[in-house]
């Protein structure tokens, strides 16, 4: 189920929460990545008809979200916030949320066995939730958005406050969710965790969109900041020589005693394109080549900063 | 929409709310045991204590518990689903807004309204032990229109209080000022300004004794309130509670919440 906003602006008196959005999510895991106060849960509370946008639109399904309750069939929602009914138990909590959704008895007892078991609650699922630890609220939050199948699922910091093994299996859900031809979006702050995720990526800051795509496409797309190849090859003195003979590296740094260097390109994917005749017509053996700034990190801090 | 009543029925009776309401309505049982431990003093000077009944209905039921109780649980319908910041789960499922207004509303009435009925009952079982089941048969009239008045009062103050509750966040403040203030210096002025009390209306359905000419409390005061019509009293309060229920389901069918600490 495809997901739109449509020049959306949300703000709060003088206050911009969201500016001017424009972009469509297909299924799959997408991440909505931008540092504190950025405008993401904003976002996602557009995206789930919580909040009215002041301008444009947004569209689950092809359908405007706000004031359309029937919609929410097919949407699930992990809040940001810590907020519970404290007196109820896990299995209270997701049942009658799941309960709500229409389903016969039997058929929400059977969703919420379901979604405690997935979201691994099951043992804790007759404690009060006021007592459970901060990763377990963050697992009985999540049960109760994914318990009634939704198509598309909104999950706002899902893995804050988690354990290890909370975040790995938290992770490994969402990858299946989208994997599944769910369209999952994903909101952090925490950039390798979105990057364990997915590869798609909406970058926001200031409520503005800075980028929207395939990280390596976006990383591309930066031509201000060179991209930066390390390359770990026997021949480190006739690859430099080179390298040096293209126009769009700007500089080749080497570590003899490492037996690598470090090459800086304006046009990446001429560079990656190249390299494999080069290598091949020289007979230069390459043991290792990656990029220490293709990753969400680098991207982020070129796009923000 | 029974799911959300029985599922606002459980938060409502799991919930810290509910301990408070049951020991406010334990508090005029309380002291109508204390009434009956002094029953020879008050003998003493010709006073039956089951005469005491319609004043304890009166000031403690009438003019406490149910405005209290009202203010207080009305107020947080919506407002404690945003403080709590809960409201999120409830607005993203597949149900239109104005439901949960309504089944929150209703939720808290059924169980208020057990609790005010059941001090009630309990309230005058204890004033009438003395006399025996007859004793408690005779007077059972009154209890059963004190009863019905105190339903009448619940359903026309807790919409209303519901309304305000989702509209600001001091509701509480303003909802002791109304019933407190307005409602208690307003309902006693002659004139017409007493129409815009929703006291004045159960005024005019409390039992006999408290009217006019009937050697009630009211004969006590130096000016002659007239009182509405019973019929007429009952059509105004279910409208005040079907505007109450109005008001609320529109303010969060059409409002936004922001959320705390966001």
């Amino acid at each position: 189920m495809k997901v739109e906003a449509r020049h959306l602006s949300k703000w709060y008196g003088q206050v911009i929460g969201v500016n001017d959005l424009d972009f469509e999510i297909g299924p799959g895991v997408t991440g909505f990545l931008g540092p504190n106060g950025a405008g993401k849960s904003t976002l996602l509370k557009l995206m789930t008809g919580q909040l009215k946008p002041s301008k444009g639109e947004v569209l689950v399904g092809g359908e405007p979200v706000w004031n359309n309750y029937k919609l929410n069939r097919n949407i699930g929602y992990c809040p940001e916030q810590d907020a519970f009914w404290k007196f109820l138990t896990g299995r209270e909590f997701v049942g009658s949320l799941v309960a709500m959704h229409g389903f016969s008895s039997e058929e929400s007892e059977k969703r919420t066995v379901r979604a405690l078991e997935t979201a691994g609650m099951t043992e804790h699922a007759d404690k009060k939730i006021g007592g459970y630890s901060k990763g377990m609220r963050q697992r009985i939050k999540l049960a109760q958005a994914f318990a009634h199948d939704p198509k598309v699922l909104f999950l706002d910091e899902p893995l804050n406050g988690m354990d290890p093994v909370g975040r790995r299996d938290t992770i490994e859900f969402i990858k299946k969710a989208g994997r599944d031809g769910g369209t999952v979006i994903v909101s952090s702050h925490i950039l390798h965790e979105v990057e364990e995720m997915t590869d798609t990526i909406l970058l926001i800051n200031h409520g503005r969109q800075l980028a929207h795509g395939n990280i390596f496409e976006i990383r591309e797309l930066i031509d201000t900041h060179p991209l930066q190849v390390t390359i770990r090859c026997d021949q480190v003195n006739v690859l430099t020589q080179k390298l040096l003979e293209f126009d769009d590296v700007l500089s080749v740094q080497f570590d003899r005693e490492k037996g690598q260097l470090t090459v800086e390109t304006k046009k990446p994917r001429d560079f990656h394109a190249r390299l494999p005749d080069l290598v091949l017509k020289h007979g230069i053996k390459i043991h290792s080549l990656w990029s220490p700034d293709e990753n969400l990190e680098a991207v982020f801090e070129y796009l923000v900063r | 929409m029974n799911q959300e009543i029985r599922f606002f029925i459980r938060n409502l009776i799991k919930s810290r709310r509910l301990f408070w309401a049951v020991l406010l309505g334990l508090f005029p049982v309380v002291i109508t045991l204390v009434l009956l431990a002094a029953r020879p003093l008050l003998e003493d000077r010709d006073i039956e204590v089951f005469r005491l009944y319609p004043q304890i209905s009166f000031f403690l039921y009438l003019h406490f518990l149910l405005p209290m109780t009202a203010v207080f649980t009305g107020s947080a319908v919506i407002g404690e689903e945003v403080e709590d910041q809960t409201l999120p789960y409830l607005l993203i499922r597949p149900i239109p807004k104005w439901r949960f207004a309504a089944s929150k509303i209703l939720a808290n009435l059924v169980v208020l309204g057990c609790i005010l009925i059941l001090s009630l009952f309990l309230c005058y079982t204890v004033l009438h032990l003395p006399y025996g089941l007859s004793g408690w048969l005779d007077e059972s009239g009154q209890l059963a229109r004190s009863m019905g008045v105190l339903l009448l009062g619940l359903a026309a103050y807790l919409p209303l209080f519901s309304f305000l509750g989702s509209l600001f966040k001091k509701a509480v403040l303003g909802g002791l000022l109304f019933t407190f203030g307005w409602e208690n210096l307003i309902a006693y002025l002659p004139g017409n300004a007493k129409l815009l009390t929703v006291v004045h209306y159960l005024h005019s359905l409390y039992p006999t004794f408290f009217r006019s000419n009937s050697g009630g409390i009211l004969d006590m005061l130096p000016i002659k309130i007239t009182m509405t019509k019973d019929i007429v009293a009952i059509f105004v309060l279910l409208m005040i509670s079907a505007a109450g229920f109005f008001l609320t389901a529109l303010v969060l069918t059409v409002r936004e919440y922001r959320l705390e600490r966001e």
